[in-house]
């Protein structure tokens, strides 16, 4: 059982200024750890019980004695957002303590959630529809519109981190990667963002992005959810932008202005024309894909359903939708409404038990090896043909 | 799905953050949080320091009567700590959002303890290192505590907890820099041929923005209206005129707009004054450790009116240590 009380200790003023801070930081509440759920490299994650509620929650534990650097990042950009955000689409944070004891530890008190999106698509007994998916992009922009306004960048946008409540509500979590966007100068790492849903700018080593790489990841998760597959599943960074550059067409000069300046462009900006994509097939440079690809590669989609698959994925990041833009799209007016979240699938019972977090317990790296190592070898050989210079 | 997603203003989105609901007051509100944290911590130490000389000599009262800090001296030396924050920023060449929050931490911290209870020399490299931590410029402990020659990792690391504990780890803190970078692109749109005009208004009204942090502004008043007041303050005609185009419709509004900014400007020009001189500073340090360790103190100055110095790095080295670790157990 936790405590949330500071230790005691002995010095020139002991027990009474410790007993001043207790009643000045405020007596937090006192919180059940029933069991142990997941394991990751920097917290354990306890399914509990907030004692004055009764309310099922979640304990994310970080542990502290590790870190020779003091609090650990990660944890202090998901305290630090999840403390400023209060929406019905993003993970409440309820509470953080200090346990005290030989090793102290940071202790995350989140929401219960009995599922993420992942588990839905990968549970073959769940049957979803339009309806549903439209329901799910729903609440997922929702959330993510709040985050933006509040200037905040999630960076790590994927099927796991997206929640599932008991009542079908959708919320987004793990803000482990989540910064500030910062001005208009200030670079930020390109290594973010679990790499099959990290858009093209990051693949391209661009330090200078905006909001709209979490629009990007969304998208991706939507061509998921209708293929119920990973859409570019892809094994490395070079392989990853290949899988890209094949589903949405090699970026140019005239489709994306300025990005043959991005730090990891390599390709010759005279030959990435349209022109080339089309008379050499084996150049490695791609078309965009026609509207009779798309309709063949995602058959279930409606029109509108491919124009805002298409407006997330755009290219030129300056060109896609940002998320006020994709709440007003004319995908979520037409027929069928989305499907409120209470009437929403469930997974079966038997994957219904475990909160979830985050992507911190699972990883998307059980699902690396789904591809043919020697298919990507021949993807990458391509690419390297047409390759300047290789700084992946 | 019941929210209309576009309902919310800027403003609302203010209010819920935790710098509006949680570390925003009136100036009044302020001043009872000081009276009631000097209030409380002068009780305390005055009791336990009534118990320990009990103790030690078997009930009999010495009659010598401890001077605690007043909340005006303690306020004095929160802002010289203030200062020392920029410095101990300038040497690890931190950029002035950072250093902001820094100074944004330790202001915070001291309405929840009283300078008495935490020594603040420990507290204000604490409130650094989180800063920037939490504005992702993270610097390892080892390289952080490297150009410091008192403070040692362990202490930092210690009280890294009990001053995010402090804040309720409320750690994102808006300034008034990024408003300011947002009415410098709009006036460029306003008036785009007064370009140079508006240049050297943004450059200074940084400044007055920095100024600004040095008093209690930030408690008051939100981030743009501090731009706004450090941006008057810089030219007067351009923002006068800004203001008629953007809020000329609007007369209530605008009249709203010019007291609030005048009252900023008093705080902003408060806060650009230079802060107490080392005399000063010295004195109140002296005070501060006496009230701290009464015991220990009057060992080594006798009752009180020793002329030896309380400067800290005038001490062996071995008892500086001593000092400090006492420091960091405070509690």
């Amino acid at each position: 059982m936790p405590d949330s009380g500071l230790q005691s200790r002995t010095g020139t003023s002991g027990t009474a200024a410790s007993a001043a801070i207790k009643k000045r930081v405020g007596k937090k509440d006192r919180y059940s750890k029933d069991r142990k759920v997941g394991e990751g490299t920097y917290a354990v994650v306890y399914l509990g019980r907030q004692l004055s509620t009764n309310r099922v929650i979640a304990i994310k534990k970080i542990k502290v004695g590790q870190f020779k650097d003091g609090l650990d990042m990660s944890a202090i950009r998901e305290i630090k957002f999840l403390s400023e955000l209060r929406h019905e689409n993003v993970i409440e944070l309820i509470d953080v303590f200090v346990s005290s004891g030989t090793a102290r530890s940071l202790n995350l008190v989140l929401e219960y959630l009995s599922a993420d999106l992942e588990m839905v698509i990968k549970d073959r007994s769940v049957m979803f529809t339009a309806a549903d998916i439209k329901s799910w992009m729903y609440m997922t922009f929702a959330g993510l519109y709040y985050c933006h306004r509040h200037s905040v960048l999630h960076r790590d946008l994927k099927p796991n981190n997206l929640l599932l409540s008991p009542t079908g509500h959708l919320k987004i979590a793990d803000f482990g990667l989540a910064r500030q966007q910062p001005g208009p100068y200030d670079p930020m790492t390109p290594t973010v963002v679990t790499r099959w849903y990290r858009a093209p700018e990051l693949l391209l080593g661009s330090k200078i992005y905006t909001r709209k790489v979490d629009v990007w990841a969304v998208g991706i998760i939507f061509a998921e959810l209708m293929l119920r597959t990973p859409y570019l599943p892809g094994q490395t960074d070079l392989d990853q932008l290949d899988l890209t550059f094949r589903a949405f067409g090699t970026p140019t000069e005239e489709s994306w202005p300025g990005v043959s300046s991005l730090p990891d462009y390599f390709y010759d900006p005279e030959k990435t024309s349209a022109a080339t994509a089309a008379s050499d097939p084996k150049s490695g440079i791609y078309p965009p894909p026609t509207r009779e690809q798309m309709r063949m590669q995602f058959s279930a989609a409606s029109e509108s359903a491919l124009d805002f698959l298409l407006k997330m994925t755009t290219l030129d990041p300056a060109k896609r939708i940002d998320t006020k833009e994709c709440l007003e799209t004319a995908y979520f007016k037409e027929m069928p409404a989305p499907t409120p979240p209470e009437r929403l699938p469930r997974l079966s019972a038997k994957n219904d038990s475990d909160p979830h977090v985050g992507s911190e317990s699972e990883g998307v790296g059980k699902n690396l090896k789904r591809e043919k190592v020697d298919e990507i070898a021949e993807r990458e050989k391509r690419l390297g043909d047409v390759a300047k210079k290789l700084k992946f | 799905m019941s929210s209309t997603p576009a309902a919310k203003s800027d403003d609302d989105l203010y209010r819920e953050g935790s710098q509006y609901r949680i570390w925003s007051f009136s100036q009044s509100e302020l001043e009872e949080v000081r009276r009631s944290v000097n209030r409380i911590a002068s009780e305390h130490l005055a009791h336990e320091h009534q118990m320990a000389r009990s103790a030690e000599r078997g009930g009999e009262e010495e009659g010598v009567k401890i001077e605690y800090l007043t909340e005006g001296e303690e306020y004095e030396m929160l802002l010289h700590y203030c200062v020392k924050v920029q410095d101990a920023a300038a040497v690890y060449k931190l950029p002035s959002h950072i250093k902001a929050t820094a100074i944004q931490y330790l202001k915070r911290f001291y309405l929840k303890y009283s300078l008495m209870e935490f020594h603040p020399r420990n507290i204000m490299y604490t409130c650094l290192f989180l800063a920037t931590k939490s504005e992702n410029h993270f610097i390892s402990i080892d390289n952080f505590v490297q150009p410091l020659q008192r403070v040692s990792k362990q202490s930092i690391i210690d009280l890294e907890f009990i001053v995010a504990q402090t804040l309720s780890f409320t750690l994102l803190v808006h300034h008034a820099f990024n408003p300011i970078h947002g009415y410098f692109l709009d006036l460029q749109s306003v008036f785009a041929d007064r370009m140079d005009e508006i240049r050297s208004a943004h450059d200074r009204a940084r400044r007055y923005a920095n100024d600004s942090l040095f008093s209690d502004a930030a408690f008051l008043f939100t981030p743009p209206q501090i731009a706004l007041a450090a941006l008057m303050m810089a030219n007067e005609g351009l923002m006068d005129a800004y203001m008629d185009v953007k809020f000329g419709q609007n007369a209530v509004l605008l009249r709203q707009l010019k007291t609030t900014t005048e009252r900023i400007k008093s705080y902003i020009v408060e806060g650009g004054k230079p802060k107490i001189g080392s005399e000063r500073a010295l004195a109140l340090e002296r005070k501060l450790y006496v009230c701290r360790n009464p015991e220990k103190a009057r060992k080594r100055f006798g009752n009180g009116s020793s002329s030896e110095s309380l400067n800290d790095s005038a001490e062996p080295a071995a008892k500086r240590v001593k000092i400090e670790q006492e420091d960091t157990v405070m509690t």
